[in-house]
């Protein structure tokens, strides 16, 4: 590939095309690469995905409407919660997406855990959560292990525990 | 500490991961100003440092993204900023002005180091001749007419190089200096800050490159090339700590009403690393240090002990500069009356060991970068290698011999 001297390199062989073309390849697989990966709905009503949208729409619903759902059967627990701390709740909230259990309530029976993961979701003592506006604890040394429904009714969170805030 | 923190503060979301990625693109734009003041502004005693201090940048450019792709957790999705940009987040600009510097950086390696490449092509074997032929890309002519051309690429690509370091870099101080909800970042000075921290760190690292390569390679230092680094380093360590002091110093003397949470986070906060390791270590010592460094009476012994000593502590003060912006900004809660609180981890959750293990990632990448493309290559050798290659007589070589 060595020169003799006088004789000129061909325009094909100098660095700066030699350099251009890989360039101009890199640039078109970008753009092949772009092309290929962005979704074809991108941008259809802003700066997203316009498919996602649908999607969400045709997701099969796991929540059922609301308490008065859940009161047509479960009247007791429903007007317990309606007089205590937790009436702000919905139901769902701690037991879960419940739509198959109102459709077919017999085959389908959800569990809720009533233990300190649950509950500390709410009431584990942080920095950022203030004492006043919410019973916060800390887990551990409070329930020593045990699941938090052995004392409270979360229901009526002081009522097993003699009724008043202890 | 202490008082009133958001729920969504309690976790400091940015840790060690996004405390190396301004540390490790700090370094690329320094080293890469070092190049630039030996091939742009002709300080012809840095010569023995200008091939490596791109070499360097370029092995730390590779490195840039890592903490950024693994803080992700999704590395895939960084593309996404490329595939549909965005023009009003500066933040989604990091694809594209990363890799236009990465392009600027690699073309003027590229350009640097032809002959070299077409040499090793022509002289190695095996697979490592069939390697640099490819690197080569074909363009084998080495003739003194090409290699003028390729040292005036080079010279334009430098010059193109500076604005690139100086955006790639100062528009991550940008990103940090435009969050007006946040006292302790929200400055136009940031940008500025940050360039000259980097330009800092990058002379320090090359310091430190070079003083070990030499020990490896059992070659006597180049004393003026380090007073020469050591100058500068003193230089631009006074400007960047000016600009640092002079933002704090106008908050507080305004008396601006988040003063109090910025002197808190000071004193309370980050009292270690800011006061202590960042401005003690990493500001004064080395001020009083360099110029010990470079004295006259002294004996090239001390001179480099001296220099390297305070690279190192330049090294370990920026990195804590960067930690107490990065954390320090998320440790002041939004609600301006209280503190989120950073805990350290060492293996979980953006831990010591795995910033370690990334901060090891550009010091490997050099040390393969230096044995692909080795910047020490002296002409005289490459001349006994093949006889056709003309000593490089460019401007930047005349410039350097009339010093």
């Amino acid at each position: 590939m060595e020169e003799e001297p006088g004789q000129k390199t061909r325009w094909s062989q100098k660095a700066g095309f030699r350099v251009g073309v890989v360039l101009v390849c890199v640039l078109v697989i970008f753009g092949i690469v772009r092309q290929m990966s962005v979704p074809k709905s991108f941008g259809q009503y802003g700066y997203y995905r316009g498919d996602n949208v649908e999607e969400w729409v045709s997701m099969d619903q796991t929540f059922a409407p609301g308490n008065q759902v859940c009161a047509q059967c479960h009247a007791q627990e429903v007007q317990a919660a309606a007089q205590a701390e937790h009436n702000q709740l919905d139901c769902q909230s701690c037991h879960g997406p419940m739509l198959a259990h109102v459709k077919q309530p017999n085959q389908t029976h959800p569990k809720v855990a009533g233990n300190v993961d649950l509950c500390g979701a709410c009431h584990r003592e942080m920095v950022g959560r203030s004492k006043d506006n919410i019973r916060t604890v800390q887990v551990g040394s409070h329930s020593g292990g045990l699941d938090c429904v052995r004392c409270h009714d979360p229901h009526q969170p002081y009522a097993k525990i003699g009724g008043g805030r202890q | 500490m202490g008082g009133f923190v958001f729920p969504n503060e309690i976790h400091v979301n940015w840790g060690l991961f996004i405390v190396l990625y301004p540390y490790i693109t700090g370094l690329v734009a320094g080293a890469f100003i070092v190049s630039s003041l030996y091939h742009v502004f002709g300080v012809s005693d840095l010569k023995p440092v200008s091939r490596l201090s791109l070499v360097s940048a370029l092995a730390f450019l590779f490195g840039a993204p890592v903490p950024l792709l693994l803080h992700l957790g999704q590395p895939l999705r960084a593309f996404n900023i490329m595939f549909t940009p965005h023009l009003t987040s500066a933040m989604a600009g990091f694809g594209y002005i990363y890799s236009f510097y990465m392009i600027i950086c690699l073309l003027e390696a590229w350009f640097m180091f032809r002959k070299d490449l077409v040499i090793f092509s022509q002289t190695k074997k095996g697979f490592v001749r069939r390697f640099y032929s490819l690197l080569t890309l074909g363009a084998k002519d080495i003739s003194p007419k090409a290699l003028h051309t390729d040292h005036k690429v080079v010279s334009v690509l430098a010059v193109v190089g500076i604005p690139s370091a100086c955006f790639l870099h100062g528009y991550v101080g940008f990103i940090f200096g435009s969050i007006k909800a946040n006292p302790w970042w929200s400055t136009p000075l940031m940008p500025v800050i940050f360039l000259l921290s980097a330009i800092v760190s990058g002379i320090a690292l090359l310091i430190l490159v070079y003083t070990i390569s030499c020990k490896v390679r059992k070659v006597e230092i180049d004393i003026p090339c380090l007073v020469a680094m050591n100058k500068y380093l003193w230089t631009f360590l006074i400007f960047a700590t000016t600009l640092e002091l002079l933002e704090v110093l106008h908050m507080g003397y305004e008396g601006k009403a988040e003063w109090d949470m910025v002197r808190g986070l000071i004193t309370q906060g980050i009292p270690v690393t800011y006061l202590g390791v960042q401005m003690g270590f990493g500001v004064l010592t080395p001020l009083v240090l360099l110029p010990f460094g470079r004295a006259k009476s002294w004996s090239d012994g001390v001179k480099k002990t001296l220099t390297v000593a305070s690279g190192v502590l330049v090294l370990i003060g920026v990195l804590a500069m960067r930690f107490n912006v990065v954390i320090g900004g998320q440790l002041i809660s939004k609600s301006i009356a209280g503190y989120a609180q950073f805990h350290w981890t060492l293996l979980s959750d953006e831990g010591v060991i795995p910033a370690l293990g990334i901060l090891a990632f550009p010091v490997v990448m050099t040390l393969i970068m230096v044995r692909i493309l080795p910047p020490w290559l002296e002409e005289r050798k490459l001349q006994t290698v093949n006889s056709n290659v003309t000593p490089l007589s460019t401007r930047w070589e005349l410039k350097g011999s009339g010093k």
